[in-house]
């Protein structure tokens, strides 16, 4: 009986092997894109810059020569590089907006143009969310407009776990039918720039 | 009618009688709030103490001088500032500081502490808003009392107030007591009123001191959305970034702002403006200073649990997880404080090796196991020479 114990025990402790690294990375099958890309961001918060030096922190893509960061573009900056997609890291900062004066409606309307721009010239644009939003159900949050500006007309969704706990990009995914792959941390994206630009 | 004005005079007399005593009484509070220190036992990391009047002379002798305390190993490497204090209503910022000194080890470079930066406003409550004095932590040798100051220094200390305060030298216009914030005067000014006076002993202790980190320590209100924040200067901003991700994925949430260019006379736009440092505000959640809370008591600001919290929680109103059972105790936000700056200054080595400082002290974790007591030394155990009043 107490073979039969251990040998389950054993049984047990190999089996959960694999799943001991847990993967960082579930959900969906990134999509591959070629360089160089654009990464920026919605809401004017530093998700963009986060972005960036995640990537630059994985030392597989070289900025400035595969990637490209641009703070604030707008249409005519979607097709002045031949980028391959359009990385848009979604967060509105709490402490910018009103300090420099400009309105979260003037933000979205930015952004709308850049997506109107990207769609029109056929370039993918891959929505990413690096930072969970407290209040994520008050559907006039800033970060909310900005998920709703970019997500539907998005080739692939890119969230950080904790940000999708009330299942928001899931309900996303299953209306507009876009792949969404999700991340243990925000720690986690440079990893996955990785695969999604071929660079493993 | 004479019988009538005795009477008149005695209601005067019984009147002026109350006001006197209630004076007397108020007057001692004032008194004692005015005048209590603080103590605090350094480590044996501890160098050398030093005041800002060191810096600007003319701050001797007044309320608004405050130590600035050396903890330098001696071996070759970066120099970090810790500011506590800066809105002494926000106490879990000095009681990290205290905590820091006191249990400090730095093995390479230097750190330097300033645990009350604005020392006028300890010795006073915001004016209006009735709560109490002190809060007590407890120790295995008795309680400790420190202060809850207010936002802004004394107004016996800088007086007049401006009808405007005119910010030098954006001179932007800000509201006419923040000529009395830290945290509104930098970069601050030798020959201006009191605290540009301080604020501008700092950035000389800044730049004099060739300090390449500079953390200044804050508390928000859990409806604020700059809470559980760090808020950098855009040459630190990578550093904040990694460090409030990394401390996301493996200790408590943080989030990162940069710094806004038009907002003036805030640390973490002037220190690196008008220095070489690269500058970080950090902020916890702190539910005294919600505007919706309930009676203010020691245990709001101690534990922070509060009903009214939990209702606006409940409707989504608060920018951090609130559980109104748990509130947001003092060893919560002296952890975080005490992790976020340690996160900060590992980001720092990692991007800028030759300003290597190896430093370190009590972990968030350490905090949540043991409360902020555990880590505080006895003064009655220790030698005189690391016992220093504040």
């Amino acid at each position: 009986m107490k073979k039969f114990a251990l040998t389950l025990v054993a049984l047990i402790i190999l089996s959960s092997i694999p799943f001991l690294g847990v993967a960082e990375i579930s959900g969906d099958e990134p999509l591959v894109f070629e360089t160089p890309f654009m990464i920026t961001n919605a809401g004017q918060g530093p998700g963009g810059k986060m972005g960036r030096l995640l990537i630059k922190q994985a030392k597989a893509l070289e900025l400035d020569k595969d990637f490209f960061y641009v703070d604030v573009p707008y249409e005519d900056d979607v097709t002045e590089k031949p980028y391959s997609c359009i990385v848009i890291v979604i967060g509105s900062t709490d402490k910018g907006l009103g300090a420099t004066g400009i309105t979260i409606d003037e933000e979205i309307d930015r952004v709308n143009r850049v997506m109107a721009a990207a769609k029109e010239a056929e370039v993918p644009v891959v929505a990413v969310l690096l930072e969970k939003d407290k209040r994520s159900d008050i559907p006039t949050n800033a970060n909310e407009r900005c998920i709703d500006a970019v997500c539907p007309g998005s080739a692939m969704m890119i969230v950080i776990k904790d940000g999708n706990q009330d299942g928001r990009f899931d309900k996303l995914k299953e209306e507009y039918d876009i792949p969404l792959v999700l991340i243990d941390s925000a720690m986690d994206f440079g990893e996955l720039s990785k695969t999604m630009f071929n660079k493993k | 009618m004479s019988e009538k004005l005795n009477n008149n005079i005695t209601v005067k007399l019984i009147c002026f009688i109350i006001a006197a005593i209630l004076a007397i009484v108020a007057g001692i509070q004032f008194y004692d709030h005015r005048t209590y220190k603080e103590t605090v036992v350094v480590s044996d990391s501890f160098t050398e103490k030093k005041m800002l009047s060191d810096y600007v002379p003319s701050l001797k002798n007044t309320m608004a001088d405050t130590p600035v305390f050396f903890f330098d190993s001696g071996v070759e490497g970066g120099t970090v500032l810790y500011l506590g204090g800066t809105h002494p209503y926000e106490p879990a910022a000095s009681l990290s500081a205290f905590v820091m000194m006191e249990n400090i080890n730095v093995e390479k470079g230097r750190v330097i502490i300033i645990p009350q930066a604005n020392r006028s406003a300890t010795t006073l409550g915001m004016l209006g808003n009735a709560y109490p004095q002190y809060y007590h932590v407890d120790t295995e040798w008795g309680s400790v009392k420190y202060k809850i100051g207010d936002r802004w220094a004394h107004p016996l200390d800088s007086w007049p107030d401006p009808f405007t305060y005119r910010h030098y030298p954006s001179g932007l216009q800000l509201t006419y007591q923040d000529l009395r914030n830290v945290n509104r005067c930098y970069p601050g000014r030798e020959d201006g009123a009191p605290i540009e006076r301080v604020c501008y002993a700092i950035m000389e202790i800044i730049r004099n001191e060739k300090v390449d980190l500079a953390i200044d320590s804050h508390e928000a209100a859990v409806m604020y959305p700059v809470v559980e924040t760090y808020v950098a200067h855009e040459r630190a901003l990578d550093i904040a970034m990694m460090a409030a991700m990394n401390l996301s994925a493996t200790k408590f949430y943080m989030k990162c702002e940069a710094s806004p260019t038009n907002l003036r006379g805030l640390s973490h736009r002037e220190w690196g403006d008008f220095s070489d440092t690269l500058a970080i505000l950090m902020e916890t959640p702190q539910p005294f200073t919600d505007w919706i809370v309930g009676p203010m008591t020691e245990e709001l600001q101690t534990i922070g649990a509060d009903e009214f919290l939990g209702t606006a929680m409940e409707h989504g109103l608060t920018y951090v997880e609130y559980d109104k059972n748990v509130g947001c105790p003092m060893k919560l936000r002296v952890g975080r404080h005490l992790s976020g700056a340690a996160e900060a200054i590992d980001w720092t080595n990692a991007s800028f090796p030759e300003k290597e400082v190896v430093v370190n002290w009590p972990s968030y974790e350490e905090l949540m196991e043991h409360d902020c007591g555990y880590f505080l030394h006895d003064p009655a155990k220790a030698d005189t020479d690391k016992i220093f009043e504040i």
